[in-house]
């Protein structure tokens, strides 16, 4: 945790002041985005950072080849923010690129129109033998007909965030982990600010901003409450195994339409299997049904038969924040997009912002969009630079003196 | 019970009550609260805090993230022993009260929480790359670029909290030392000449807690070895490398004085080259115990045992050399490799059917090391040795002192033997063995291994105290009358640190000296 300091903002200076709420990537790249343009930051986080939902999600930085037959605007957002994270976090990626595995007929039927949706998003593919693919990945599946190579990739998830919170930092940013919003300070149908309590030293304490940005992901719909307003998120978990492992180093996707158990990928010296996908109401209450990880175990080893009896290391869950106006069943059928909501227009409540939806991947597209809708709201023409700005090590988020 | 009631107590998962430290900036000292947590099998540690701080208590900190092992960020201490909360399954926890901790050797920031910035200011200037070329299954096809993977190290700083060196030097930090040698390894980094280098004494704890098993007794020797071929050698370390190639043992003493101890043990030592029949028993005396005015008097009660007990035995008198485990472990595997030409060469000119020997690191060597050229001798520790032979022993005194017995890294965590030497401490009339808070799987280290026996004048000045005064400020505080050791290293170092801490009233005996003095023999103080 940096930035253990207390006490309100001083009093306001020329530069506007933006109060993001959430530690996560998006939060992260939120602050950093509106750091290069000249904007005064302070971001809070109940817990540690990247505590919610970027700590734990399966660490595939996507081609947008998965989503590239049902929901091509998902996937052109991901080929176009997979280029880009690469160019600016180099290290933070294990880019061994990824395999889309045809086990069987129907997957092979299923090739030709995955094949054309992904070189219509522009997704770079390469169509395998079964032998070269097996020489890639000998521990696949020795049944497979075959398979689409794409640049899928793995990441840190934790430290890419990092990296977002150290840089957004070292320009000046305000970090507060373990700083809680207990609620939103609004006046005449406008939001002035957040009450926070500090959990290290038990203050409470007012921070006043121009703009409030709702950066919590699945929580977005607490916090929209707290403003008096209510934003269309729905809270869809997915149960991810992790085995003591490494027996890919690609990440391996099934080729057939997006399902359960239906990506094997490594993370350090795991397998990692997943999802499943499901609602609820309240993201901070998943559980891990062993239905599901019975499921991750069973579909995970049609592609890579070891899975099937590797030793468990863990079982989780992570809520994805989906845009939904609820009444969704299993959440597959809600997109991955993002938005960005704008209270004022949407609900008619000034100075709150929120940026839900979206991937782990898009963080950045997510936060350039907020960031957009930010600067027109305070009149600032500051254009986006994350885009080509390399970012710091994300050791620096320790390492950095915080002024 | 109905089993409908059955059924609905199995729903509702079993509790389990938690006592969690507490510590907010202005407080002097931790307290603990206790919480009672429900949990099923699938419930870990960290979930469990977690539900704590959403249900209970907002107010506690913890950290976590990625909840499966592979960000490092939820390190905590249950019982003392450092885990990940996220690998931790509350189902798994010992019986009894749970306490959870933060990490040790780290500046806490509140509650569990400590800082990472003092690991980081260690492990950047290294400045290894977070990914890597993968060594793994995959072969890259034509036109295909090098695989990669992530580095193992997690930076969860469990090592750190439970390296005896980080607890007396806070700038001491296991996985910094493992990313300098990854950064040699896999860049061709130049080796920094940071003393840190020199400061581990391969005490294996790192090992116990680290959730990839990096293994810093393959590390140390190996960048050591970098500095040893460099010529960069603390000059203490250089004169007893250059004192074990000439003379054989690492104190520089004449080998032919070797079996001089023998002369005063009162009863007959064999030596093997005056008188090679086969023997039953090789007694491998080792350096300390040889020449060491101390360990002459525990190689003199051992034989007196071993005498008593009937058993058939012998030395190799001036044909010993030291087995040389240490200087491997400090980097001079040259040297090692040597010794252990001469030692095998001079084994396969005896007959016997095993060897026991007193020193846990001469112990390592042959029970890892020497196997690689061809040795398939039975080797057992002496306690290993006597404690099956312990009912045969005619005691005739009662000591009537309270014991604390010291784990030798070498015999306890090396090679997983925690209960002979309890076993024979148990078994002495009058002995009454109470156990530091550390001990076992968690025995802290005395400073001796690894090399460190020889670099006391380089390490002593990063360390606040030495590892061995702060194992006997321990030691002293279970209010013992002996610390029990059974490693030729300890006795000295333990000696000395009990002047220097002044805990003088606490004496330092060696298990064979109090077994000997129980069996009537006096000679023991």
């Amino acid at each position: 945790m940096r930035d253990p300091g207390s006490g309100g903002e001083g009093p306001r200076g020329s530069r506007p002041h933006v109060l993001i709420v959430g530690g996560g990537g998006t939060g992260g790249a939120v602050a950093h985005d509106l750091t290069l343009r000249g904007v005064a930051v302070t971001l809070v986080e109940r817990g540690e950072l990247t505590s919610g939902t970027t700590g734990r999600h399966h660490g595939l930085l996507h081609s947008g080849a998965r989503y590239a037959v049902k929901d091509a605007e998902s996937a052109v957002e991901c080929i176009e923010e997979n280029r880009i994270l690469r160019r600016i976090a180099p290290g933070s990626f294990e880019e061994n690129d990824g395999l889309f595995v045809a086990v069987n007929d129907d997957d092979m039927d299923y090739m030709p129109s995955f094949i054309d949706a992904c070189q219509r998003s522009d997704i770079p593919v390469r169509q395998l033998s079964r032998a070269e693919t097996l020489a890639l990945e000998p521990n696949l599946n020795p049944e497979l007909r075959g398979s689409v190579q794409v640049p899928d990739g793995t990441m840190d998830a934790m430290r890419l965030a990092l990296r977002f919170f150290a840089t957004a930092q070292a320009n000046g940013a305000r970090i507060r982990a373990f700083t809680e919003v207990t609620s939103v300070v609004t006046s005449a149908r406008s939001v002035t600010g957040v009450m926070v309590r500090d959990r290290r030293t038990g203050r409470d304490e007012r921070l006043d901003a121009d703009i409030v940005v709702n950066a919590t992901g699945p929580w977005s719909e607490s916090l929209a409450r707290m403003a008096g307003v209510d934003v269309p998120i729905q809270p869809s978990p997915g149960v991810l195994v992790a085995l003591r492992g490494r027996v890919v180093n690609m990440v391996i996707n099934r080729l057939h339409p997006a399902g359960d158990g239906d990506i094997v990928l490594p993370q350090r010296n795991l397998a990692v299997v997943g999802t499943s996908s499901w609602v609820v109401s309240d993201p901070d209450d998943l559980g891990v049904p062993e239905d599901h990880v019975q499921t991750m175990r069973r579909e995970g080893s049609k592609l890579v038969p070891a899975v099937a009896t590797m030793e468990q290391w863990a079982a989780w869950s992570a809520a994805r924040p989906l845009i939904g106006e609820g009444g969704a069943s299993s959440g597959r059928e809600l997109s991955r997009t993002f938005k960005c909501f704008d209270h004022k227009e949407r609900d008619g409540v000034e100075g709150f912002v929120t940026i839900t939806g979206g991937k782990a991947t898009t963080l950045r597209g997510m936060a350039e969009t907020t960031a957009n809708v930010v600067c027109a709201k305070l009149g600032l023409e500051a254009p986006c630079q994350t885009r080509e700005t390399p970012l710091l090590p994300y050791s620096r988020y320790y390492l950095e003196e915080v002024a | 019970m109905s089993a409908v009631e059955q059924l609905a107590e199995t729903e509702a998962g079993q509790t389990r009550t938690l006592r969690v430290s507490r510590w907010k900036p202005g407080d002097t000292l931790p307290h603990y609260e206790e919480f009672t947590v429900s949990y099923d099998e699938r419930t870990a540690l960290v979930e469990a805090l977690r539900q704590i701080r959403l249900r209970e208590d907002p107010s506690l900190m913890i950290r976590h993230s990625c909840l499966h092992g592979s960000c490092g960020t939820c390190g905590v201490r249950v019982n003392g022993r450092e885990v990940l909360g996220c690998l931790t399954q509350v189902a798994d926890l010992p019986p009894g009260p749970v306490t959870v901790e933060p990490l040790e050797n780290a500046p806490l920031l509140g509650d569990l929480v400590v800082d990472m910035a003092p690991a980081y200011r260690r492990i950047e200037p290294a400045g290894l790359f977070p990914v890597r070329p993968t060594d793994g299954v995959s072969r890259p096809a034509p036109g295909v670029k090098q695989l990669t993977q992530f580095q193992d190290c997690l930076e969860c700083g469990l090592c750190a909290s439970a390296c005896p060196v980080s607890s007396v030097d806070p700038g001491f930090f296991p996985a910094a030392l493992w990313a300098a040698a990854a950064a040699v390894e896999q860049r061709g980094a130049n080796l920094s000449e940071d003393d840190a280098l020199w400061l581990c004494t391969t005490c294996a704890n790192c090992l116990r807690v680290c959730p990839e098993g990096i293994d810093m007794t393959q590390v140390m020797p190996a960048i050591r070895e970098v500095a040893v071929g460099d010529g960069r050698v603390p000059a203490e370390l250089q004169d007893v490398f250059e004192k074990s190639f000439r003379y054989g043992n690492c104190l520089g003493e004449n080998p032919r004085r070797r079996h001089a101890w023998t002369r005063d043990a009162g009863v007959d030592v064999r030596v093997l080259p005056n008188d090679p029949a086969p023997v039953d028993v090789l007694f491998y005396v080792e350096d300390y115990w040889s020449y060491h005015p101390r360990g002459q008097t525990a190689a003199r009660a051992f034989a007196r045992i071993l005498s008593t007990l009937g058993v058939d035995f012998g030395i190799l008198g001036p044909e010993e050399k030291t087995l040389g485990d240490s200087q491997r472990l400090a980097g001079e595997k040259g040297l090692f490799e040597a010794l252990m030409d001469d030692v095998v060469a001079t084994l396969g000119r005896y007959q016997f059917n095993r060897i026991v020997t007193p020193d846990p690191h001469g112990f390592n060597a042959l029970v890892k090391e020497y196997p690689k050229r061809g040795h398939q001798y039975q080797v057992l520790h002496y306690t290993q040795f006597l404690a099956p032979l312990v009912d045969r022993i005619d005691w005739k005194k009662r000591l009537d002192v309270t014991v604390t017995f010291h784990d030798p890294c070498y015999l306890g965590r090396h090679n997983g033997e925690y209960d002979a030497p309890r076993r024979l401490l148990q078994a002495i009339p009058g002995v009454r063995l109470v156990e530091m808070g550390r001990c076992r799987e968690n025995g802290y280290c005395c400073g001796g291994g690894g090399g460190g026996m020889w670099l006391d004048s380089l390490t002593k000045d990063y360390m606040s105290e030495r590892l061995s005064e702060r194992r006997v400020r321990e030691a002293a505080a279970t209010g013992a009358d002996v610390l029990a050791v059974c490693c030729p290293y300890e006795v000295s170092l333990f000696e000395d640190a009990a002047k220097s801490t002044g805990n003088d009233h606490l004496a330092v005996r060696d298990i064979v000296e109090l077994i000997d003095e129980a069996m009537g023999n006096g000679a023991g103080a």
